[in-house]
């Protein structure tokens, strides 16, 4: 059964909300907003399913269907354990429903859209019983019917009851950070509401950790790994759907007699003073904050290293003119668009559309958009992005197209390209970790700064660690080498003449003895040096190298490193994606102990990118796959030869 | 050319005015010449010689803008990190209300808005609210063009926790070329001051931002990408002295808010005080 399901706009105000579950032990505004800033922001709409992991209590799916033309999204959550087969035949039929007969722009009293609702509801269940049943059990007398009607009675005696359980639990902040350091909870129990201070608090921790920068996407990757990828998860999800469900069933049904209908906005006048207070999630953000905010800052400062210059400052007339129809596009302001166009009779209706299509502004259709897609599709891939990804990528963004309207005098081609800058920037723009200003905090302890560099063969791992050691040392610190590919001969000579070229120490025991045994006193001497950084070349390892993934996921854990950087070059196509899921599953799944799992990828050097032309698209594939930003790009055969990403001129070339 | 400007300057409805000024700070002609006025245009010959000259000079602008000049400068920016309460500030300006509540946003609201400032004549704002998520980075960027003024948020409550990524999204904005060109005025609304109890005052988050952008122009010039050139770091004013927004060339004010609950005078007075 559904827990709740909510109708927000694209601009992120709620329009109509209903909850089921009274012991909901999470915010739904919490998962709500992990939806959007994990998965609907970067571009993973195309994904089944969102699975929100809450502090305490069950795993969530949550599926959403987008109304562009309205800019309106729907959303229903569900415990993961459940897979309810009718979900998006509901999504669709709500959003169908809510779209034609209850949507008023500029309306936020919904509170007659739930009759509606509770219909709908019980003829998806209904319909998804019976053909269950008729499938599944031949032999047993059809029930489906009655156990719809027992679900639409309770639905209806709860209606506009409002608990305050949900509410007070969570903030409104960011959240899923923790869905991979706890193993998933999944029980069906009905607990007591959480209290309001305890979940501010682990974000707190975890942005104070990380230097202030969260990414979800890297949250979200993590989970996806919990889950064993989005391959394994897809399997899955097919594969044992319909036993799944049919075992679920018995579990559920005695819950229905419990389950209550909650609104969020209660009854009727949506936005009276009085429902204000319910919507509060504030109050544990704040409680949050009181008590990791309590100490000023005593840091010195921060720097972010991606962050191009050239990205600030001016922009080309073409580039100028696609942002501004971006705007109007991909993230436009969707919640003043107008309503859809109506249609009377036949012929009307055929005029109207060609007097539509003449003025530009009718809503486009899957079919329209279709071949520009492709087009896009196929660009992406001749720029060297991951098959995968270019797939995932278009159908995300054509899922945020189909619906919306053409503005005046632009062509469906020139439309689907603006959404596709926008769509792509979005991607690569990440918040990266702030090397310098890390360093800096980290020294104030007293501790050098140690950073691992893993990656397969011959990417060019020791050739860029020395780049970084030359930028590093340019900015006045003390860094330190250390051997730690003891597996591949010549490693440790290779870094030596690195070491010596640069002036910087080297530290190396050889080829014999353990990695992470020569990690470890590599970072102790540099303590006791007093060195600000200590560089940590690994072995180059095949992904499916399952010894060797071990031994590195051994060393993070074992050393537990400011930052560990994966190698990769420009020149990879479709692995590129297997890379980088694998490594990161690796560190993750592969962890001495579950203490510290989930130390991932923090970071992206993407090497030999002076020779791949416009093939780009590594760039993209690696970013996507792992969420993990592009921190440093490797350009030549010289110290100097090191870049940030820009990112504008990675878009153009991916589109031009 | 530049009497005609300067002419221009005088004669012309606000409206062009501010088209002009923004020609003049967008470096399409020189500060200097521009707030000349020769002496000649004070004669009644002079005016007459100078009305002929500014309509061809403003013909001549008009060429040089394009139609872009237009629409430059006309909207309000609510710009700030996720979770600051752009969109309840938002809702709180256009309804007065905040309906059923806020998720993390998608995409814009914009709207124009009836203000009524405590001081001074009501007046009608265009509002854009825009994600802080760093994929709406690029949007912003573009949205940044045509600000007439920029609201930026930060939540007084999370400063510290979440203070690095306020200041790099204030960096951006600060250093953004033609918010600095232009000077678009900026006021660092401090948010969620209802919770009194949680909530840090605005002379702290005036020096915790300040503290961090310091740093950030020092190691932001340090960062890799030598041909970047210093362009961000001008706009942040001489590298020798501490930061601090007093000593900004732009307008940069910062004042207390509370989106939730709707005192917003100062956020109102400042909105109105630039449209
Ligand atoms: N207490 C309090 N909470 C606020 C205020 N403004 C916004 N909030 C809350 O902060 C959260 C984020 O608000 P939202 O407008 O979505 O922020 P945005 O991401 O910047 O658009 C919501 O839970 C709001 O209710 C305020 O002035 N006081
Ligand atoms: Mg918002």
């Amino acid at each position: 059964m559904l827990d709740y399901f909510a109708i927000f706009t694209k601009g992120g105000a709620l329009l109509w909300t209903l909850q089921f579950t009274a012991a909901l032990k999470h915010s739904p505004i919490d998962a709500l907003n992990a939806l959007v800033r994990g998965c609907l922001l970067e571009e993973r709409a195309s994904d089944a399913a969102f699975t929100y992991q809450p502090k305490t209590g069950a795993a969530q799916s949550l599926k959403w269907t987008f109304h562009n033309g309205l800019g309106l999204v729907f959303v229903a959550a569900y415990q993961r354990t459940l897979s309810l087969l009718y979900v998006d035949e509901l999504l669709a039929t709500v959003r169908d429903a809510f779209a034609t007969e209850h949507y008023k722009p500029g309306g936020y009293d919904y509170s007659a859209f739930t009759r509606t609702f509770e219909a709908t509801l019980k003829d998806c269940e209904a319909r998804s019983d019976a053909s269950r049943r008729a499938a599944a059990a031949p032999a047993r007398a059809p029930a489906g019917a009655k156990g719809g009607q027992q679900r639409g009675g309770a639905g209806k005696s709860g209606g506009g009851a409002m608990a305050g359980a949900a509410q007070q639990s969570g903030d409104a902040d960011d959240d899923a950070d923790d869905a991979a350091a706890k193993p998933a909870a999944v029980g069906n129990g009905a607990g007591t509401p959480l209290g309001s201070s305890s979940s501010g608090d682990e974000d707190e921790g975890a942005a104070n950790k990380s230097g202030g920068g969260f990414d979800i996407s890297k949250l979200k990757a993590k989970s996806r790994k919990a889950l064993g990828g989005p391959k394994g998860r897809s399997q899955v999800r097919r594969g044992t759907r319909e036993e799944e469900e049919e075992k679920k069933r018995e579990t559920a049904s005695p819950d229905k007699k419990k389950k209550q209908n909650r609104h969020w906005n209660g009854g009727a006048g949506g936005g009276s003073a009085d429902d204000l207070p319910r919507l509060d999630y504030s109050a544990a953000t704040a409680n949050g904050g009181a008590s990791a905010g309590g100490a000023p800052p005593a840091d010195a400062g921060a720097s972010r290293m991606e962050d191009d210059e050239d990205d600030g400052a001016e922009w080309s007339d073409e580039e100028e003119d696609a942002a501004a129809g971006a705007g109007a596009n991909g993230r436009g302001a969707g919640a003043a668009a107008a309503g859809p166009a109506k249609a009377k009779g036949v012929l009307g209706s055929f005029m109207s559309k060609l007097a539509l299509r003449v003025a530009g502004s009718s809503a486009l259709s899957r079919e329209d958009l279709q071949p520009a897609l492709e087009d896009m599709q196929r660009k992406l891939m001749e720029r060297n992005v991951a098959e995968e990804i270019a797939v995932q990528v278009c159908e995300s963004v054509a899922q945020s197209l189909v619906g919306q309207k053409l503005s005046s005098f632009t062509g469906v081609k020139t439309f689907v390209l603006r959404a596709f800058e926008d769509s792509l920037s979005g991607i690569l723009n990440k918040r990266a970790v702030d090397v310098l200003h890390d360093v800096q905090r980290q020294r104030a302890k007293g501790r050098p700064y140690v950073v691992v560099f893993c990656g397969v063969n011959g990417v060019g791992k020791s050739t860029n660690l020395a780049k970084i050691a030359y930028w590093l040392g340019q900015h006045g610190l003390k860094v330190q080498l250390a051997a730690c590919d003891t597996f591949r001969a010549g490693a440790v000579e290779q870094l030596k003449t690195h070491a010596m070229r640069l002036g910087v120490p080297l530290y190396e025991r050889g080829y014999e003895k353990d990695p992470a045994k020569v990690a470890a006193e590599a970072i102790r001497v540099a303590e006791r040096d007093g060195r600000d950084v200590v560089l940590v070349d690994t072995a180059g390892r095949m992904q499916d190298n399952e010894p060797l993934m071990r031994a590195l996921s051994s060393l993070i854990h074992v050393n537990s490193p400011n930052l560990v950087l994966f190698v990769g070059e420009a020149l990879v196509g479709n692995d590129a994606v297997d890379q980088l899921v694998k490594f990161n599953r690796a560190l993750h799944d592969l962890a001495p102990s579950t203490a510290t799992r989930g130390h991932m990828i923090d970071g992206i050097v993407l090497t030999k990118f002076d020779t791949i032309d416009d093939k780009v698209g590594a760039a993209l594939s690696m970013v996507y796959a792992s969420g993990a930003p592009v921190m440093f790009v490797g350009c030549g055969q010289t110290y100097v030869d090191l870049k940030k990403l820009n990112v504008k001129s990675v878009v153009r070339s991916l589109l031009s | 050319m530049e009497a005609a400007l300067s002419a221009v300057k005088g004669l012309l409805p606000e409206a062009v005015k501010q088209q002009l000024q923004q020609a003049i700070d967008g470096g399409l002609v020189p500060r200097s010449a521009a707030q000349h006025v020769p002496p000649e245009l004070l004669t009644p010959e002079g005016l007459v010689v100078a009305l002929f000259t500014a309509f061809f000079g403003f013909i001549l602008l008009l060429l040089v803008l394009g139609p872009r000049g237009k629409k430059r400068g006309s909207t309000v920016v609510l710009t700030g990190p996720p979770n600051s309460g752009k969109t309840t500030l938002f809702f709180q300006l256009k309804d007065g209300s905040l309906h059923n509540g806020v998720v993390a946003s998608m995409g814009d609201n914009a709207a124009t808005v009836a203000l009524r400032p405590a001081r001074g004549a009501p007046k009608t704002a265009q509002l854009l609210d825009v994600p802080g998520h760093h994929s709406a980075r690029h949007h912003l960027e573009a949205v940044l063009k045509d600000a007439a003024a920029i609201v930026f948020l930060v939540d007084a409550v999370e400063v510290t926790p979440h203070r690095t990524e306020a200041a790099d999204m204030l960096y951006e904005v600060l250093t953004h070329s033609a918010v600095h060109r232009s000077r678009t005025p900026l006021l660092i609304a401090c948010n969620k001051m209802d919770l009194e109890m949680e909530a840090h005052s605005v002379d702290f988050i005036r020096k915790t931002l300040e503290r961090q952008l310091d740093a950030m122009r020092k190691t932001r010039a340090a960062s890799i990408g030598k041909d970047a050139g210093g362009g961000g770091g001008a706009a942040l004013g001489p590298a020798e002295r501490p930061f601090s927004f007093a000593a900004l060339r732009s307008k940069v004010a910062l004042a207390p808010a509370a989106a939730k609950t709707g005192s917003l005078e100062e956020v109102v007075a400042f909105i109105a005080a630039n449209v």
